[in-house]
C-alpha cells in the first residue's frame, strides 16, 4: 500500500507529537511541585496529547480519502531554493568573521547570480550600493553598530 | 471619549506620526502589490524599523502598512488578476474584467473610494465599539481570557479553506508547541532548549513571522517560478484609462458601501473570520440583492461586485482591531503580528491599554482614518508609478526581500544563530505550505501560546486544580460552548454534503 502525501505528513506529525510529549516528561520540576495543579510540564503534555489526537484524526482522514493524483513537486525549482537556503546559512556563518559589509555583499551577489542575473555590472553595483547604503543608514544615521568582522578587526584597530 | 479622541488627534497629528502614516501607506502598497507578499509579511518587515520608535508611532506605521498592503493587493487583483492577499481575491472577480475592458483606472478609483468608505465607517464603529468593549472586558477573569483565546484559535482554523480544518488545527498546535521552547515563565526552568544557550530565551516572534511569511513567501515565488512581476510590468506599461467615476455610478455604489461596511466590520470583529470571509460574504450578499439584470453583470465587470468586497475587506481590517485593542486577543494572523510587536514595545494590549496607554489606543484609531485619507488622495494618483516599481526584475527583488528579512531579525538580537534558525523555519514553512497547511494559525498559536498557558495556570490555581471552572463560571462556559460549536460547524457541513450527495445519488 502506498501512503498519500497527506497521510505521510500526518504520521510525521503524530511521531513529532509523541517525541515532543516524551521530551516534555523530562522537563525539570522542583521538589514538591508535582503536587501542584500546574507545573512546567502540564501545558506541553496537554499539547502533546492534543497533537497526537489531531495527528491520528488526520491519518484516518487521509487514509479514507479517495486516492487522487497529487500535484508533483518535481516540477518546482528546488535547486534554486536549496541554493538560496544554503547561501542564507553561509551568510549567518560568515557574519562573525567577514562582518556586515563583506558578507552582505557576497550574500546579495550570490542571490542575484542564483536567480539568473548574469550581468556583472548589475550584480556588482546592486550588491555594493544596497550594502553600503544600508550600512550608512544604520551606522551613520541610526547609530547602530555593525561589527566589521573578526578577520578585519586586526587591520582596523 | 472626547478627551481620548483629542489625545489621539494630538498624537497622530505630530509631524513625525503623519510621516509614519504616509510612509506606511506607500511601503504597504508596494509590498502588497508584490506577488505572494501579503500584509503579514509587510508588517513583519517593518517591525525591526519601528523598534527605535515610541509605541504610538510604531503602531501608526504598522496600521498604515496594513491598509497599504490591502490596497496594494487590490491593485494587483485588478491589474493582473493576481491577488497579493487572500482578502482581495473577490476584488479580482469584477475588477479584472473591468481592467480587461480598458477601465483599469475606473476600477482602481472605485476600489480606492470603496476602501476609503469602508475604512472610514469601520473607524467610526471602532471608535464607539472599542471603548465600550474595553469596559466590559475589565470584568473578565483568567478563565474567560483563556476560553476566548482558545475560541480565537479554533475559529481561525475553522474558517480556513473547507476541508483543511484539521490541517489548520495541526498548524495551530505546532505554533503552540514552538511557543513552549525556552525558559518557563513561572518556574524559570528550561524547556526544549537541548542545552543550547541560543534557545534559552525561546524563539522570537519576529523571527518566526519573518521566516514563515516574508522568507517562505519569497522562496515560494522562486519555487513556483512565479513571473507575476513581469505581468505587472506589462499591465502597467499600458494606459490605465480614465479614473473618473460618474455620478450615476457613485449613486449606484453608495448603498453597496453602506451595507458592505457594516457587514465587513462585524465579520472582522469575530475572531478568525477577517477580511477574506468578509469580502466573499459581501460579494455574495450583493449578488443576492441585485436584480436579475444586474446579476448577469457579476463576474463580467460589475461596479457593485467590485465595490462590495473592497468595502468589506477594509471595514473588516478595522473591525479586527477591536479584539486586539480591547481584549489583547488577535483575531487574525495580521493582528497577531501586531500584538507581538506591541508586546515587544512593552505595551500590553487588553482592556487596560485604554487606561494605561490612551495615546497608543486613540492614536491608532485616528491614524487608521488618516491612513484611509492618504490612500485615497496620495496613493491612488501614484498607482501607475508605484506599479512600475514591480517591473524591478525578480532576480534583484527576491534577494533584497531575503536580505531585509534576515537583517531585520539579526538587528534585534545581534545573534547569527537566528539567521540559521530562520533558514530552517523557512524550509519547514515551505514544506507545510506545499502540504496545504495554513501559516496564519501557526503564528497565532505561537503568539497566544504563552498567554494561554499563563491564564490556564492562573485559572487552575484559583480553582484548586479542578477544571470545573470551564462550566461553573457562566461566561467561560458560554465561550467554551461557542468554541465547541465552531469546531462542530465544519463537521455539520461535511455531514450535510454527504447526505445531499446520497440523496441525489438515490434520486438519480
Amino acid at each position: 500500500m502506498t501512503l498519500s502525501r497527506d497521510a505521510a505528513a500526518a504520521l510525521g506529525f503524530l511521531a513529532f507529537s509523541i517525541a515532543y510529549g516524551w521530551q516534555a516528561t523530562g522537563i525539570d520540576i522542583f521538589p514538591g511541585q508535582e503536587y501542584e495543579p500546574f507545573t512546567p510540564q502540564t501545558f506541553p503534555l496537554a499539547l502533546s496529547v492534543i497533537g497526537a489526537v489531531l495527528g491520528l484524526a488526520q491519518v484516518a482522514k487521509s487514509l479514507r480519502a479517495p486516492v487522487t493524483e497529487a500535484k508533483s513537486w518535481a516540477g518546482y525549482d528546488w535547486p534554486r531554493v536549496g541554493l538560496l537556503l544554503v547561501t542564507m546559512v553561509f551568510y549567518g556563518a560568515s557574519f562573525t568573521w567577514l562582518g556586515f559589509l563583506v558578507s552582505t555583499m557576497l550574500f546579495l551577489a550570490a542571490g542575484y547570480l542564483i536567480l539568473g542575473e548574469r550581468r556583472v555590472v548589475v550584480v556588482g553595483s546592486a550588491s555594493i550600493l544596497v550594502t553600503v547604503g544600508f550600512w550608512a543608514i544604520m551606522t551613520k544615521i541610526l547609530g547602530i553598530y555593525l561589527a566589521p568582522g573578526e578577520l578585519f578587526r586586526g587591520w582596523l584597530w | 471619549m472626547w478627551e481620548g479622541i483629542t489625545t489621539g488627534l494630538l498624537t497622530a497629528f505630530t509631524p513625525m506620526n503623519l510621516m509614519m502614516v504616509v510612509v506606511g501607506c506607500f511601503a504597504g502598497t508596494f509590498i502588497g502589490m508584490l506577488p505572494g507578499l501579503g500584509p503579514i509579511s509587510a508588517i513583519a518587515l517593518m517591525i525591526p524599523i519601528t523598534y527605535g520608535f515610541d509605541p504610538a508611532s510604531g503602531m501608526i506605521l504598522m496600521a498604515g502598512v496594513y491598509y497599504g498592503a490591502i490596497f496594494g493587493g487590490s491593485t494587483s487583483s485588478i491589474l493582473i488578476n493576481a491577488p497579493g492577499v487572500a482578502g482581495t481575491v473577490a476584488t479580482a472577480f469584477d475588477g479584472y474584467p473591468m481592467a480587461q475592458q480598458g477601465h483599469a483606472g475606473k476600477a482602481l478609483a472605485i476600489a480606492a473610494v470603496s476602501s476609503f468608505s469602508g475604512g472610514t465607517i469601520g473607524a467610526i464603529l471602532l471608535l464607539v465599539a472599542a471603548p465600550a468593549l474595553a469596559k466590559v472586558a475589565l470584568s473578565f477573569q483568567s478563565s474567560d481570557y483563556m476560553a476566548l483565546m482558545v475560541l480565537g484559535l479554533t475559529a481561525v482554523s475553522a474558517f480556513t479553506a473547507p476541508g483543511q480544518v484539521l490541517k489548520a488545527l495541526i498548524a495551530t498546535v505546532i505554533g503552540l508547541m514552538i511557543s513552549t521552547v525556552g525558559t518557563d515563565p513561572s518556574a524559570g526552568v528550561q524547556r526544549f532548549t537541548f542545552g543550547s544557550l541560543d534557545l534559552v530565551d525561546g524563539v522570537s516572534f519576529l523571527l518566526l513571522a519573518m521566516a514563515t511569511f516574508a522568507l517562505s513567501e519569497a522562496l515560494m515565488a522562486v519555487l513556483k517560478r512565479d513571473e507575476v512581476s513581469e505581468a505587472a510590468a506589462r499591465a502597467t506599461a499600458g494606459d490605465l484609462g480614465s479614473m473618473r467615476v460618474t455620478r450615476e455610478e457613485v449613486r449606484e455604489i453608495i448603498p453597496v458601501i453602506g451595507r458592505s461596511s457594516i457587514l465587513g466590520f462585524f465579520v472582522g470583529v469575530l475572531p478568525g473570520a477577517g477580511a477574506t470571509i468578509a469580502s466573499f460574504l459581501a460579494y455574495g450578499a450583493e449578488r443576492t440583492f441585485a436584480s436579475a439584470k444586474e446579476k448577469l453583470k457579476f463576474g463580467k465587470g460589475s461596479i457593485r461586485g467590485l465595490a462590495a468586497p473592497e468595502t468589506a475587506n477594509n471595514a473588516a481590517c478595522t473591525g479586527s482591531f477591536v479584539p486586539l485593542l480591547t481584549l489583547g486577543i488577535p483575531g487574525s494572523g495580521t493582528t497577531a503580528v501586531m500584538l507581538g510587536a506591541l508586546i515587544s514595545y512593552g505595551v500590553q494590549p487588553g482592556p487596560r491599554l485604554f487606561q494605561n496607554n490612551p495615546d497608543v489606543f486613540w492614536a491608532v484609531i485616528i491614524s487608521m482614518y488618516l491612513g484611509n485619507v492618504i490612500l485615497l488622495i496620495l496613493n491612488l494618483p501614484l498607482i501607475p508609478y508605484i506599479a512600475r516599481l514591480l517591473a524591478l526584475p525578480r532576480q534583484i527583488l527576491i534577494p533584497l526581500i531575503l536580505f531585509f528579512s534576515l537583517i531585520g531579525v539579526y538587528l534585534v538580537s545581534f545573534n547569527t544563530f537566528d539567521i540559521h534558525m530562520m533558514a530552517g523555519f523557512a524550509l519547514a514553512a515551505i514544506i507545510l505550505r506545499l502540504l496545504d497547511f495554513p501559516m496564519a494559525p501557526l503564528i497565532l498559536g505561537f503568539i497566544l501560546g504563552d498567554m494561554i498557558e499563563d491564564n490556564l495556570r492562573r485559572a487552575l490555581t484559583i480553582s484548586d486544580g479542578s477544571i470545573a471552572f470551564m462550566w461553573e463560571r457562566p461566561l467561560t462556559a458560554v465561550i467554551f460552548g461557542l468554541t465547541i460549536l465552531t469546531l462542530l460547524a465544519p463537521l455539520v457541513r461535511i455531514i450535510r454534503q454527504r447526505r445531499g450527495a446520497m440523496l441525489s445519488g438515490e434520486g438519480g
